[in-house]
């Protein structure tokens, strides 16, 4: 019987702290039914309560007073036309997609020779950027390749999940390295490109994107004694998060991808690039004059685009 | 075939470029606060929108669009203006000041808002305008999304990438350091009468003995 010898004032006012932070959340209609009714409770109370809740509400229309603004005619209208810029890029990109789509599946129909496109196909050159869609598209050329050439009418990522690697030390070996990085032995993109003395082909380090950042390169030994060059970069995601990319670049003459073979080839843009997935992660092959190049993130697309950004270097 | 000639299953550019646009002034109003300056203010609203289509296809049509545009924003202007180390670890540290906040009474807190200062309103919005301007960034952003934007606090938390302890954490100091700004503004001017506060309020504040003797007296 304690609580009794308390004066009910100080009683309630002690409650102002551990409801203080609950004021707030009530005001905005966010606490849960119990809650309100114990903040409804104090605030009956409560005059100090009751007040600092009034004065948060009085802030808060000043708070609105200071903030909206309507735009000004002149912002509003360079938004829509640089809307419209973007639009109109948008519409271009999707019948270049559609063309590029179509041409993946003529060469689809006719798979019995998987090369024979580098010369007699349209093509078409194109920023990575716009190559989202026509990688999606290819997933499903993937799927319908893996399927034992039966046509499969799916693009989910179950179908995707599908076109995997065949078990390949190498690819196992990429793919390894990319989940769990080592250490880069340079930040350097000078002391990077000396590596091509152990890689024995020229190690450029590409600019993949605006938002990707050159973490640094190191050399890995691979099978037969032979190195391959791994560039390590980090890409902010609009979303505010950071996807990994690791770029491996070495000397196909002497360094091959087995299983790769096994993958239908995807033309995007001049590159033949085949995309699988291995261990989760999603591994893009691609060989460009003499430089082989593979690309490692979590993202198939994004395998795709970058494998082919490295090699317009 | 017509699966592969309709790659993605997003809206038309322009239905979603229309409906981006029906937030363009809370965008800009919102970007102001932030930048401080109507070219950059535009700047990130352009870059906002630009980013918003050329991701659209991340966009689940249905969702919340504004707050997914409101995420762009807000990630696109902290990622340009970060202001290194400093304000994080202020933001990101305990709370320095005592949970009640009881550093002004109830009737100096009624004069703040009282009617009868109604000719004084244009100086206390002027303060209001300038408190918020020296918030904290995170602070800035959680008490504009909730207080002039009215998302509801788990949006601010997908806008801001934090939980939701934390936007009511963010939107509690942040109030109450528009409140401190506002009253020691209102006392330098006289409009009100007490020991200004300083950033490390008190334990005890000196009116709470005064406080209670007066409720005890009229009890």
């Amino acid at each position: 019987m304690i609580g009794a010898v308390i004066p009910p004032v100080d009683r309630e006012t002690s409650r102002c702290g551990s409801l203080a932070r609950l004021l707030g959340a009530h005001a905005d209609g966010q606490l849960d039914a119990a809650s309100t009714l114990e903040v409804d409770d104090h605030l009956g109370r409560c005059e100090a309560c009751r007040e600092r809740v009034a004065l948060d509400r009085a802030i808060r229309g000043s708070l609105k007073k200071a903030v909206k603004t309507t735009t000004p005619d002149d912002v509003r209208a360079r938004m829509l036309a640089a809307m419209a810029g973007q639009s109109a890029r948008d519409a271009k990109q999707r019948a270049e997609t559609a063309a590029a789509t179509a041409a993946a599946v003529a060469e689809l129909d006719a798979a019995s020779s998987e090369r024979d496109g580098e010369t007699g196909r349209p093509v078409m050159l194109r920023h990575w950027r716009t190559m989202l869609p026509l990688s999606a598209a290819a997933a499903i050329a993937l799927a319908w390749g893996f399927a034992g050439q039966q046509p499969m009418a799916v693009a989910d990522s179950s179908a995707r999940l599908g076109a995997g690697f065949s078990n390949d030390e190498l690819v196992n070996q990429f793919v390894d390295v990319h989940r769990r990085p080592i250490r880069p032995e340079t930040p350097d993109p000078k002391e990077v490109r000396a590596f091509e003395r152990e890689v024995g082909v020229p190690v450029h380090v590409p600019q993949l994107e605006k938002n990707a950042r050159f973490v640094g390169g190191r050399l890995l030994p691979v099978q037969g004694g032979e190195r391959a060059a791994m560039l390590q970069y980090e890409v902010a995601q609009a979303n505010g998060g950071v996807q990994r990319v690791s770029v491996f670049i070495y000397d196909p003459r002497r360094v091959q991808i087995r299983s790769a073979e096994q993958l239908p080839p995807r033309s995007v843009g001049t590159a033949q690039v085949r995309v699988g997935q291995a261990h989760g992660y999603s591994l893009a092959v691609a060989q460009h004059g003499p430089v082989g190049y593979a690309v490692a993130s979590d993202l198939e697309d994004s395998s795709a685009q970058y494998v082919v950004a490295a090699d317009r270097e | 075939m017509s699966l592969l000639s309709a790659p993605s299953g997003a809206k038309t550019p322009d239905t979603f470029a229309d409906e981006a646009v029906g937030h363009l002034d809370a965008l800009y109003a919102v970007a102001c606060k932030l930048t401080r300056n109507p070219a950059e203010a535009e700047d990130l609203v352009q870059d906002t929108l630009l980013k918003a289509m050329r991701a659209r296809d991340q966009f689940h049509a249905g969702t919340n669009l504004k707050a997914w545009l409101f995420r762009i924003l807000t990630n696109t202007f902290i990622n340009k203006y970060r202001r290194g180390g400093l304000e994080r670890s202020v933001l990101e540290g305990p709370d320095a000041d005592p949970l009640v906040d009881g550093w002004v009474s109830a009737s100096t807190m009624r004069q703040l808002r009282d009617p009868e200062q109604a000719a004084l309103m244009p100086i206390v919005e002027g303060e209001v305008q300038r408190a918020l301007d020296a918030l904290p960034t995170e602070f800035k952003i959680a008490v504009i999304l909730c207080d002039v934007e009215e998302f509801s606090y788990e949006e601010i938390a997908q806008i801001m990438g934090c939980p939701i302890g934390t936007v009511m954490s963010r939107l509690h100091r942040g109030r109450k350091l528009l409140q401190r700004s506002l009253y020691n503004h209102a006392l330098a001017l006289g409009i009100v009468k007490g020991e200004p506060v300083s950033e490390r309020a008190n334990e005890q504040p000196a009116d709470l003995a005064a406080y209670r003797a007066k409720r005890r007296a009229s009890a």
